[in-house]
C-alpha cells in the first residue's frame, strides 16, 4: 500500500477518498484553487497545496500544477476523483511520466473510452449490444441527416467526446433536424472542443442501468452489481439506487456478465461503470466511464465494499482481494443528490454562503460543506448526497425522504423539497420510471409558491425577538430581564405597532408582541392572526417551539437581517425587518432640482417628458465666473421645467423637476 | 433621557408642572451625563399660568440654561421639530447642539403668523415663516431636513450613533443571581395596616441577590438596618427602616454613611419610618445633634444615592431618609408608600387638639361627634396627601413602581451612575 497519496479534487468526494486513505493509514494531501481555500475539504486532509485560482481551468485541470502539488507533498500516487482530469488520458500519462501512480485506468483504455463512438466499437467487439446508429463520428450535417434518415425517428444526437449531458438532443421528427444538429455540435465544441457527433436510434422509455466493474489490469474483472439511475432532469442523475428495481434475474445476470467480458476484453485496470440503457428486456451499451462515480456509495451499502478502498489496493498491485462469488447485494440503497439549485427557477445554479448546515444522522452524508461555507459560481452545484440503506426499497425510500426533510441547509436555495416530491412520485414507487419521466412531467413537479406559515413566522418572530434582547449581558440596559415592560405584566395586549416587519417573497407581515410571561410564553400576532409562542433550545441552533398545544422540534438560524426557519413545512427564509427600518426605509430623493446659487441659466439640455437618469445633466448655470451644473439625483421623467436659457434665476430656486419612475 | 412635548394637550404647552417635569429630567440627565433628545412640538408658555413659568429659577428659562450648561460640557443636546413649536418651543431647539426638522410638518418661529400680523401687519403663512424647507436651506437654524416623523427619528438614531463612545462602567458588576426568597411575596409581607410594622429585613432578603446581605451593626440601634449586599451584581449599600429612629440609630446611619463614602459604593435608602423618637430620655440622649449627624452625612455623601419609600416616610424621618430635598439620584416609591409632615391620625389629633385648646381658652366644648366629624375631613385629606400617586403627580418623586421591578429598576440606574466619574466626599461640620 502507498505510504502517501494527492487528491486532485475537491468537495465532497475529496474528503470521501481523505476518509478511506485515514482509515488504511494512507497519509494524504490535497489541492485547491484560492477561492476554496477555507473549504472543507481542505480542512479534512489536513494538508493542501494552492494550484491556482477559483475557475477549474486556473487549478484543478491544470496538470503541472497537481503533479508539481503531489511531488511537494512527497505522495506515491494520485486520485484524481470524478470530473476535472478523472478522464484524462494526459493527465494519466503525465503522472505516469512523473514517477506516480496514477490511481485508475491505464491512459490507453481512458482513450478507447473516452470517445463515444470508439466505446461503442470496443462494446461491440465484445459482443455487447449496441444501440443501433452511426459508429463513427462526423461533423457534416448532410451526412448525419443520412444517418438519421436511414435509422428512423426518433433519434438520439451525441457529442462523441461528451459526457455528463451535454451535447445530446432527442429529435422526434424531420422537421428541424438540421437545426437540432447544428446545435448540437455547437454545444459539443464548446463543452468538448470538438464538434463531432455520433446518432443513437431514441429508446423509448429507456431506464438508465450501470454496472460497477473492478479489474486488476491483468484480465480479471468482477462485477459489483448494478446501480439504477433513471431519475435524471436533463441527463443530470437526481437520485440513484442498488440494485435495480424489478430487474429479471435473468436480465441482471446478461447485463452484468457482459460488462465483466468488456472489462476482460479491456484487461481493466481499477474500477469502472458500464452504462447499460433498458427497455424492457432489451439492453444497449451506452459507455464505460473508467473512474469513481458520484453514486457509487449506494453499491457500497449493499455489497459492503469499500471502493475507494478497492482503487488504491488494485493502483498498489495488491489486484482484487476478493472473487465474484465472494460479492453479495443485500438490501437496498437509495442516495439523492442535494444541489444549490433553485427548481422554481428552471434549477438555475445558486451561489451564496451557508450560514448554517445540518445534516440528519441516520443516513449515510457525503458533503464538503459545513456551516460558514460559500457556494462559488465555479464549481459543480451539488452541496451533499444523503445515501440510505434498508432491507426493503420501500423502507430506504421512506429513510431517505424522511432525511431529506431533516436536512437544514440555510443561506442558499437547494433542491431539497424537489428531491423529497420525486420520491414520493407514484413512478418512483413503483419502478415505473425511465429516464425522461422528470422532463415530461416537470409541471406537475415544479415548485408551487411555498406560503410561509403564520406559525413558522410567529416562531421566527420570537427568534429574533430574543436575539435582539439577549439574556444576562453585564449591560442592564442590553438585556431582555431588565427592559421588557413590566407593567404590562400578565397581560395580553399585543404591541399597538408592528415591531417587525418579516418579509418573503417579496410579500411582508406585520409582527406584534405581547409581554413575555413568566413561563416564557409570548402572544404574538402575524397580520390578523394570534398564536401563543414559546421557544426552548434544545442543542445548537434547535428549539421546540410550542405553538398553543403544539410541541414541534424546529431549527432556527438568524444571519444579518435573514432568519432561517426549518419546520415540518420545510425550510423557510424571512428577512426581518425592524419598525423603525421599515418606516424610515430611505425615502426616495426629492426630485426637486434648485439652482446652488444665483446666476444665468447657459443651456437647458432636456425638455418636459424626457427620460433621464441619475446625473444627467438637466441644466447649466453660470454664475461668479463659474459652470454649474444641475444634474438630476434619480432616474425619471422631466415632470416641468420652470427656468429659461439667458434668464437669471434666484438660489435655490426650482429649476425643474423630475418625478421618479414608477419601478414595474 | 428623551423628552417629548404631547402636542395634543393644550398644544404641548408649558404649565408651572411641565416645566417642573422638563426640568427634573434635565436635571437627572445632567447628573448621569446622559444626552437629551427632545421631541418638540410646543406652543411654548400657556400664558394665563405665567407666575408658574416665566419669572422663578427652576422654571421656563431654567431649561434653557440647562441645555446650555449641559452642552458647554459636553452632554449632547438633540432636538427633533415635529410641529408647530412657538416662542420658547423654537428655542430648545434653536439652543441644542443639532436639530432636526420634519417637512411640512415641523416649524419654529418665534411669534406665529397671527402674532407677526399683529406687530407688523406682516402676512406670512407657516411654512414660509418657519418650515423644514426654510429653515434647512435659508435659515440655517436646522441641521437635518426630515421627510416624515420615522425619518427624522432614523436621523437622530443616526445622530446618536455618532457621539462618541458610551463611559466604561467603572464598577465591577458580578454574575446577578435572583435572591432566595422569592421577590413576589413582598406583595404579602407589607403590612396592610399602617399601624402594624412590616419586619423589613424580609423585604430586603427579597431584594438582594442571593439574598445574601452582610449587615452591619446587626445589634446595635435595631430599628436601622445597614448592610451591603448586590443588586443585580451591582453592589449597593443599603439603610432600611425597622422602626422608629434612635440616637443610636443615627450614629449607626452615620458610621455606614461615611463607610459607602470611602469605599465609593453607592447607597439605597429604603424608607419605612414614622419619625424620630421623641421624648425626654431622647432629647437628653441628644437625638437633635445625632439626628443631624445622619443628616449631615447623607447630605453631604457624594455617592449616588437612591431613595425607595416601602411604607411610610413621614417628617424628619422622610427627610433624614434622603428626602426629595436631599437630592438623591433617583427618587422612587412603591404603590403603598406615603409621605407626609405626618401620619392623618397624628395629622387630625394634632389639630383636634388644637380646637381642643381654643374650646378650653373659650370656655366652650364639643361633643366627641363634633370632635370626630372635625378630624375625618383632615384625616382624608392627609391620606390623599400622603399618596404615592400623588407624590409622582407632582412630580416630587420620580416615579412608581411595583416592589417586583425594583431590583430591575435599581439595575438601569446604578448602571448610569457607574459610568460617572467617582467623587470625593468631604462631611459638613458632624456636631459631637
Amino acid at each position: 500500500m502507498f505510504k502517501k497519496i494527492l487528491i486532485a479534487n475537491r468537495g465532497e468526494i475529496a474528503c470521501r477518498i481523505a476518509r478511506t486513505c485515514h482509515k488504511l493509514g494512507v497519509e494524504v494531501a490535497g489541492v485547491h484553487s484560492s477561492v476554496d481555500a477555507g473549504s472543507l475539504h481542505v480542512k479534512t486532509i489536513g494538508e493542501s497545496y494552492l494550484i491556482g485560482s477559483g475557475a477549474a481551468s486556473d487549478s484543478y485541470l491544470k496538470i503541472d500544477a497537481v503533479i508539481a502539488a503531489a511531488k511537494a507533498a512527497g505522495a506515491e500516487a494520485i486520485h484524481p476523483g470524478f470530473g476535472f482530469l478523472a478522464e484524462n488520458a494526459s493527465f494519466a500519462r503525465a503522472v505516469e511520466a512523473a514517477g506516480l501512480v496514477f490511481i485508475g485506468p491505464t491512459p490507453e483504455v481512458i482513450e478507447r473510452l473516452g470517445d463515444k463512438a470508439s466505446a461503442k466499437r470496443e462494446a461491440g467487439a465484445a459482443n455487447v449490444p449496441t444501440v443501433p446508429g452511426s459508429q463513427t463520428p462526423s461533423e457534416d450535417v448532410s451526412t448525419i441527416v443520412t444517418t438519421v434518415t436511414e435509422l428512423g425517428f426518433p433519434v438520439m444526437l451525441k457529442a462523441a467526446a461528451g459526457g455528463g449531458g451535454k451535447g445530446m438532443r432527442a429529435v422526434a421528427k424531420p422537421d428541424g433536424l438540421e437545426d437540432e444538429i447544428e446545435a448540437a455540435m455547437r454545444e459539443a465544441k464548446n463543452s468538448f472542443g470538438s464538434a463531432g457527433l455520433i446518432v443513437e436510434k431514441l429508446i423509448p422509455r429507456g431506464r438508465h442501468i450501470e454496472v460497477q466493474i473492478a479489474g486488476d489490469g491483468n484480465g480479471n474483472v468482477i462485477h459489483l452489481f448494478e446501480r439504477e439511475c433513471s431519475l435524471q432532469r436533463r441527463h443530470q442523475k437526481l437520485i440513484e439506487e442498488a440494485p435495480a428495481a424489478n430487474l429479471s434475474r435473468e436480465l441482471r445476470q446478461r447485463i452484468t456478465s457482459d460488462a465483466t467480458r468488456l472489462g476482460a476484453r479491456l484487461r481493466y485496470r481499477g474500477v469502472g461503470t458500464v452504462e447499460f440503457i433498458v427497455s424492457g428486456n432489451e439492453y444497449y451499451f451506452l459507455e464505460v466511464n473508467p473512474r469513481l462515480q458520484v453514486e457509487h456509495p449506494v453499491t457500497e451499502l449493499v455489497t459492503g465494499v469499500d471502493i475507494v478502498e478497492l482503487m488504491l489496493r488494485i493502483a498498489a498491485g495488491e489486484g482484487l482481494s476478493f472473487e465474484q462469488q465472494d460479492i453479495t447485494c443485500v438490501g437496498h440503497a437509495v442516495e439523492a443528490r442535494v444541489c444549490a439549485e433553485d427548481p422554481a427557477d428552471n434549477f438555475m445554479p445558486c451561489t451564496g454562503d451557508i450560514a448554517y448546515v445540518c445534516f440528519p444522522k441516520s443516513v449515510r452524508v457525503e458533503t464538503g460543506i459545513e456551516c460558514g461555507s460559500s457556494v462559488s459560481p465555479y464549481y459543480d452545484s451539488m452541496l451533499a448526497k444523503l445515501i440510505s440503506s434498508a432491507a426493503t426499497r420501500e423502507e430506504a425510500l421512506d429513510q431517505l425522504s424522511y432525511a431529506l426533510r431533516q436536512t437544514s441547509i440555510f443561506g442558499i436555495t437547494t433542491n431539497q423539497d424537489f428531491l423529497v416530491k420525486l420520491l414520493e412520485l407514484p413512478e418512483t414507487r413503483n419502478a415505473n420510471f425511465y429516464t425522461r419521466l422528470i422532463d415530461e412531467n416537470i409541471g406537475r413537479l415544479e415548485e408551487k409558491g411555498k406560503a410561509t406559515n403564520v406559525e413558522a413566522s410567529a416562531i421566527g418572530a420570537y427568534f429574533w425577538l430574543m436575539q435582539q434582547r439577549p439574556a444576562a449581558v453585564n449591560n442592564p440596559w442590553k438585556a431582555r430581564e431588565t427592559t421588557a415592560w413590566q407593567m404590562a405584566r400578565g397581560d395580553d395586549g399585543l404591541s399597538p405597532i408592528p415591531i417587525l416587519h418579516l418579509e418573503a417573497d417579496g410579500v411582508s407581515t406585520e409582527i406584534r408582541f405581547a409581554p413575555r410571561q413568566a413561563d416564557g410564553s409570548m402572544m404574538i400576532s402575524v397580520n390578523d392572526e394570534t398564536l401563543t409562542v414559546s421557544l426552548n433550545p434544545s442543542d445548537v441552533g434547535k428549539f421546540v417551539a410550542i405553538v398553543g398545544g403544539r410541541y414541534e422540534d424546529v431549527s432556527i438560524h438568524q444571519q444579518g437581517d435573514r432568519l432561517f426557519i426549518h419546520d415540518r413545512e420545510g425550510i423557510h427564509s424571512l428577512k426581518a425587518i425592524s419598525y423603525l427600518s421599515y418606516i424610515s426605509a430611505k425615502p426616495e430623493a426629492s426630485g426637486e432640482l434648485r439652482a446652488p446659487m444665483m446666476g444665468m441659466i447657459r443651456m437647458v439640455n432636456v425638455q418636459v417628458g424626457e427620460t433621464v437618469k441619475i446625473g444627467d445633466v438637466i441644466a447649466i448655470l453660470e454664475s461668479m465666473k463659474m459652470e454649474l451644473r444641475i444634474s438630476s439625483p434619480i432616474d425619471g421623467v422631466v415632470k416641468s421645467i420652470s427656468c429659461r436659457a439667458n434668464e437669471t434665476v434666484e438660489r435655490n430656486a426650482v429649476v425643474a423637476i423630475v418625478e421618479a419612475e414608477e419601478i414595474a | 433621557m428623551i423628552i417629548a412635548n404631547d402636542a395634543t394637550v393644550k398644544g404641548g404647552t408649558y404649565y408651572g408642572i411641565t416645566c417642573k417635569k422638563h426640568v427634573r429630567a434635565q436635571r437627572f440627565a445632567w447628573q448621569h451625563r446622559l444626552p437629551c433628545i427632545t421631541l418638540v412640538q410646543s406652543g411654548g408658555a400657556n400664558l394665563p399660568d405665567q407666575p408658574n413659568i416665566f419669572p422663578d429659577e427652576g422654571q421656563f428659562g431654567s431649561i434653557f440654561y440647562n441645555q446650555i450648561r449641559m452642552s458647554a460640557e459636553g452632554i449632547p443636546q438633540i432636538a427633533v421639530v415635529h410641529g408647530p413649536s412657538t416662542a420658547g418651543g423654537a428655542y430648545i431647539p434653536a439652543l441644542c447642539d443639532e436639530t432636526v426638522i420634519v417637512r411640512n410638518q415641523g416649524a419654529m418661529f418665534l411669534g406665529g403668523p397671527q402674532l407677526v400680523y399683529a406687530a407688523t401687519k406682516e402676512e406670512v403663512g407657516v411654512e414660509a415663516l418657519g418650515g423644514g424647507e426654510m429653515h434647512s436651506r435659508i435659515s440655517g437654524v436646522t441641521d437635518h431636513l426630515a421627510e416624515s416623523d420615522s425619518h427624522a427619528i432614523a436621523i437622530t438614531r443616526d445622530i446618536v450613533a455618532r457621539l462618541g463612545d458610551v463611559p466604561e462602567q467603572k464598577w465591577s458588576i458580578s454574575s446577578p443571581l435572583p435572591p432566595r426568597a422569592d421577590p413576589a411575596e413582598i406583595y404579602g409581607l407589607i403590612s396592610a395596616d399602617p399601624k402594624v410594622p412590616t419586619n423589613n429585613r424580609d423585604v430586603i432578603a427579597r431584594i438582594v441577590d442571593d439574598s445574601e446581605f452582610h449587615e452591619f451593626k446587626p445589634l446595635y440601634g435595631e430599628t436601622l438596618i445597614t448592610g451591603f449586599g448586590r443588586i443585580m451584581g451591582f453592589e449597593i449599600g443599603i439603610l432600611c427602616n425597622n422602626g422608629v429612629l434612635f440616637s443610636e440609630c443615627a450614629l449607626k446611619a452615620t458610621h455606614f454613611i461615611d463607610l459607602c463614602c470611602k469605599r465609593k459604593i453607592p447607597l439605597l435608602f429604603m424608607a419605612d419610618v414614622t419619625g424620630f423618637m421623641v421624648g425626654r430620655e431622647a432629647e437628653e440622649g441628644g437625638i437633635a445633634k445625632n439626628g443631624a449627624k445622619m443628616i449631615t452625612a447623607m447630605a453631604s455623601a457624594n455617592v449616588p444615592k437612591y431613595t425607595l419609600i416601602i411604607g411610610n416616610a413621614y417628617g424628619a424621618g422622610y427627610l433624614s431618609m434622603c428626602g426629595r430635598a436631599f437630592r438623591p439620584n433617583a427618587m422612587m416609591m412603591w404603590p403603598n408608600g406615603r409621605s407626609a409632615i405626618m401620619g392623618p391620625d397624628q395629622a387630625a389629633n394634632t389639630l383636634a387638639m388644637v380646637k381642643d385648646e381654643t374650646h378650653k381658652r373659650e370656655g366652650t366644648s364639643w361633643t366627641e361627634s363634633e370632635r370626630e366629624a372635625y378630624r375625618a375631613p383632615v384625616r382624608e385629606e392627609f391620606e390623599g396627601f400622603a399618596n404615592a400617586y400623588n407624590f409622582a403627580r407632582n412630580t416630587w418623586c420620580d416615579m412608581v413602581i411595583d416592589p417586583l421591578e425594583t431590583r430591575n429598576v435599581m439595575a438601569l440606574l446604578l448602571d448610569l451612575a457607574g459610568r460617572l466619574p467617582q467623587k470625593h466626599t468631604d462631611f459638613g461640620v458632624l456636631r459631637m
